[in-house]
């Protein structure tokens, strides 16, 4: 208890007050997108604005739904932050493994890794720019350059964060697997797979919200076939602040539902240690 | 604590089953997904977000005629430009029809199908399209074949804000007396891009001078004009597009400011056209008067899988009837003789400014290193309005610079 | 011996694809190094860098690129470590309080710049506020161009998105440490501030110096946000200037020229931030 800071003190009046400040600060904003997507696009050039929306109306959304293929910007979305991350743990995580496991490859890839964590996107992304094109990959209906760009950032993170988990189980565990006949394919499926299974799913959020998010690239590779972040720069740079808010609720879906499950891994303190990576 | 440990296995299941379920779902829509046959067609148009609505009715007067599909890409003309060099190197592409900005239509031509074959009405829209719009898409090479159809005709016009400025300025002194009794209220756009030739070439016009030839006195005299005006120019004109400076000129943040005839439907929805804002001539130069030609041409690129279809849609786009409904309601000018008719007294109060000028428009250099020039352009003026250079010197670099991309042209 | 070999042989196996890759990596660099040096008929050639080492718009992006970073590093470590030195205190509703405070980074970048151009913009809201509760000259032109304002917006706004990592970060740290060390210089009769600066602060430097070193290298490949808040003309930074160089000026090789230069300048701040790093680490222990 006497940890507590005393109540009724100026110090628990700045206490609270900031955390209402916090609050404001962080929350606002999203309420204002939430405002200006629910009112009709006119009132965005209002002065002054009103914090209220005089009309409440779904005018921008049926106007997006009408006027660009929404769904197909959503899947492509979807398709391609789900595609970079299970490629990404596909050959992220046996690879952070056999690190964690081996002296021999321990420093080569944990080091190589951190070199590409630390490569500037837009290095990449401009020779991508033209090398995607002979590769038919280049605004590839489906995403796949953009895939392939994304696992720029995404392989990286997989393997720092299977290594980081995996160093830490002892070695002994999979020492008694091989004694009972187990291959080294059958402990990382049967050991190091389970044990590892909160760094994956850790790893899988960080991933994909990464290439959910992701702006750089999608505004190169993919022209005329957009994912969401670009399409919504795209209704910023023409001032359609209304139709920009509401493709950013729409991109916050999956976030939400991302924050809630952080929770769970902020309590057993694994994401800190992710982000470490 | 034992209670912190459990929900995360549930949740973990339901996460699995719900990426499981995603993915299964995306799977089966991709392959779902329908192969852009004969029935569809890909069009990429420079429409404005506020443009959309409006012209994907008329494109649905089109697959009600004729059973195509279209698929509307809206993006930005240099994106356009982009995507179309990328799919002719790959050899192969997703467009099916595109629409360019006047000045890209010489860089593009190689990747393009001429068009004479593949257009029915080709013929009969040369006759009702007046020849200097067609002269932008020849290249005056002396073939005859079309590779470009006038989509949408522009020039610009100059907007001023009525309830400050009774009357608007109607030569170079009135506009430099407008200047000195209104500092910060002149919006140019500045922003380096090709919005800036195209406020800076008319002036250039209005003097007598060529954007081929930057170092005459002609040229001189609009620089040094330019460097007068200058202090009464908005300090937010560096970033001002087309867009950003019609808002800046909605909240009276500049009274005068030149624009495309897209801004005349954007004001008139906002209830400003002709109660705040008016169109008008562009002021009165030394030499007369002139303005800038802009407008979009529709080509079918080379690599198109659906050509027929594009040449179809191609042929409904520049016909007369629709044509008339682009004009009436995006406000674009047409490209026929024919569909001036059609314009509403209304309307013809809307665009006074505009259809004063019709008789001064000048098209841009119509050289294939019109982009070189371009950033020559847009380089110097940086050079002579912020960078503090001597007009005369700036002027002599650039036409060094611009000699030496025509004899690069040339070799 | 022959168990170890065979599973040598297959973690170097597992490891090939993921190294194969980071290793193809090496390629579009060699591609943009190659674009960057040669002129167009392939020739080595310093024009490319000599034409954009002399573009007032790379320069000023060199400039950006420098400033904001370092600034915003600062910022966030002081933020970062206060707000983790508040929340240790906290004691009810803590998951709550701690969920809003990672939001700005929990959202996606381009929403929250979104956000924050709806507040910052000359008819946003915050200048809405102002209106309405002073008049006209309370407002402020929070994004004009060439003033000292708009840097401090982009500064701040950059800094709060990636507070919520040092944060976070921090805080782990410090909730590691036992009890019992507070309630022993609580007895001794320590003021909470000598608890904080003595106690807390020391412990919290290890975890301190591995976000910063990460957020530093991150902080130099600023893109967004001054690009979504204001465009590439009114401030740039490299990786900006490389965009508009690609894509709106459709000139890939001075665009390779800004992007490889940004990359060289992080490489020897990387270095140097890991060896400082390390060293800060060594003389600790």
């Amino acid at each position: 208890m006497k940890r507590h800071l005393k109540s009724r003190s100026p110090l628990t009046v700045i206490h609270v007050g900031g955390l209402v400040g916090l609050a404001l600060i962080n929350l606002g904003p999203i309420f204002l997108v939430l405002r200006q997507a629910l009112a009709p696009e006119r009132e965005s050039i209002g002065w002054p604005l009103a914090l209220l929306p005089k009309v409440l109306s779904l005018e921008n959304l049926t106007t997006l739904w009408r006027t660009q293929a929404l769904f197909d910007h959503m899947t492509l979305s979807l398709g391609v932050a789900l595609g970079t991350t299970m490629l990404s743990l596909l050959l992220g995580f046996p690879a952070g493994w056999a690190a964690a496991r081996s002296r021999l490859l321990e420093r080569l890839t944990t080091q190589s890794a951190l070199v590409a964590r630390f490569l500037p996107p837009i290095a990449i992304a401009v020779p991508l720019t033209v090398l995607l094109i002979p590769m038919q990959m280049y605004d590839h209906p489906l995403g796949l350059g953009l895939i392939l760009a994304h696992l720029t950032i995404g392989l990286p993170f997989a393997i720092l964060l299977s290594y980081a988990s995996l160093r830490e189980l002892p070695q002994e565990l999979e020492d008694a697997a091989y004694v009972d006949g187990c291959t080294p394919f059958g402990a990382l499926f049967r050991i190091a797979l389970p044990t590892a299974r909160g760094a994956i799913s850790s790893a899988f959020i960080l991933i994909f919200l990464l290439s959910w998010d992701e702006l750089t690239y999608a505004l190169m590779i993919q022209l005329t076939n957009r994912t969401l972040p670009p399409l919504l720069y795209y209704y910023t740079e023409f001032g359609m602040l209304g139709s920009a808010s509401t493709l950013a609720i729409l991109m916050l879906v999956p976030s939400v539902i991302v924050i809630v499950l952080l929770q769970r891994l902020l309590r057993r303190g694994i994401l800190s240690g992710s982000l470490r990576m | 604590m034992p209670t912190d440990r459990s929900p995360l296995p549930s949740i973990l299941s339901f996460l699995r089953r719900l990426i499981f379920l995603v993915c299964t779902s995306f799977l089966a829509l991709s392959c779902g997904r329908r192969e852009p046959g004969t029935s569809e067609v890909t069009f990429a148009v420079a429409l404005l977000p506020s443009e959309q609505p409006a012209y994907l009715s008329v494109l649905k007067t089109f697959t009600e005629k004729t059973g195509i599909r279209v698929k509307l890409v809206a993006q930005q003309y240099t994106q356009i430009r982009s995507t179309i060099e990328a799919e002719a190197q790959a050899g192969r592409g997703q467009l099916d029809l595109i629409e360019l900005d006047v000045y890209l239509l010489p860089l593009l031509k190689p990747f393009m199908q001429p068009l004479d074959t593949l257009m029915s009405t080709l013929q009969d829209l040369q006759k009702h399209v007046q020849e200097d719009v067609w002269e932008a898409a020849r290249f005056n090479t002396g073939q005859q074949e079309i590779y470009f159809a006038p989509h949408r005709l522009n020039w610009q016009a100059m907007f001023y804000d009525a309830t400050i400025l009774p009357v608007p300025p109607d030569n170079w002194e009135g506009l430099l007396q407008v200047a000195k009794q209104h500092a910060g209220k002149i919006g140019l756009k500045l922003a380096k891009y090709e919005g800036l030739v195209c406020d800076i070439f008319p002036f250039l016009w209005q003097a007598g001078g060529d954007p081929l030839q930057p170092n005459t006195p002609a040229t001189l005299k609009t620089m040094r004009f330019l460097l007068q005006l200058l202090p009464a120019v908005n300090s937010s004109a560096r970033t001002y597009k087309e867009n950003s400076v019609l808002q800046a000129q909605e909240h009276q943040e500049v009274i005068i400011h030149w624009n495309w005839p897209f801004a005349v439907p954007l004001l008139r929805e906002k209830g400003l056209l002709n109660t705040r804002v008016k169109t008008a001539p562009l002021p009165n130069g030394p030499a007369g008067r002139a303005t800038i030609l802009g407008g979009g041409y529709l080509g079918i690129p080379a690599t198109a899988q659906n050509a027929i279809g594009a040449a179809r849609l191609l042929d409904f786009l520049t016909s007369a009837e629709t044509q008339r409904e682009l004009a009436a309601t995006l406000g674009w000018f047409p490209v026929r003789e024919e569909g001036w008719e059609g314009m509403s007294e209304t309307d013809k109060e809307a665009f006074a400014g505009f259809l004063a000028m019709k008789d001064f428009v000048r098209a841009r250099p119509n050289v294939p290193y019109y982009e070189q020039v371009s950033r020559i352009w847009q380089d110097g003026i940086y050079r002579v309005f912020f960078e503090g250079m001597d007009p005369g010197e700036a002027l002599a670099e650039m036409q060094r610079m611009i000699d030496n991309a025509t004899r690069g042209q040339i070799q | 011996m022959r168990f170890s070999t065979q599973r040598q042989f297959t973690y170097t196996l597992l490891t090939l694809p993921a190294l194969g890759f980071l290793l193809i990596l090496l390629w579009p660099l060699g591609v943009a190094l190659h674009s960057a040096l040669t002129d167009t008929v392939g020739r080595f050639s310093t024009e490319h860098l000599h034409r954009v080492y002399s573009d007032t718009l790379f320069l000023r992006g060199f400039q950006f690129n420098v400033l904001i970073p370092v600034v915003t590093v600062v910022l966030e470590a002081a933020i970062g470590l206060s707000m983790a030195v508040w929340f240790y205190h906290i004691r009810r509703g803590k998951t709550y309080w701690r969920t809003i405070a990672i939001v700005p980074f929990a959202i996606p970048e381009i929403v929250y710049l979104l956000t924050m151009k709806l507040l910052f913009r000359q008819h946003g809201y915050l200048n809405s506020l102002l209106y309405t509760t002073g008049g006209e000259e309370w407002t402020a032109g929070w994004l004009q161009p060439e003033s000292s304002l708009l840097t401090v917006v982009v500064i701040l706004v950059d800094a709060w998105r990636v507070t919520p990592v040092v944060f976070l970060i921090v805080l782990a740290a410090l909730e590691q440490m036992p009890e019992s060390y507070i309630e022993a210089a609580r007895v001794d009769g320590a003021s909470w501030w000598q608890v904080t600066r003595l106690v807390q602060v020391p412990l919290a430097v290890p975890a301190l110096v591995v976000a910063l070193s990460l957020r530093t290298i991150d902080a130099f490949r600023i893109f967004a946000t001054p690009f979504v808040l204001v465009g590439v003309q009114v401030m740039p930074v490299l990786t900006s200037v490389a965009y508009h160089y690609r894509m709106e000026a459709n000139d890939p090789s001075a665009a390779n020229v800004s992007a490889l230069t940004l990359a060289f300048t992080l490489l020897s701040i990387s270095l140097s931030v890991f060896f400082l790093a390390g060293w800060i680490r060594k003389k600790r222990t």
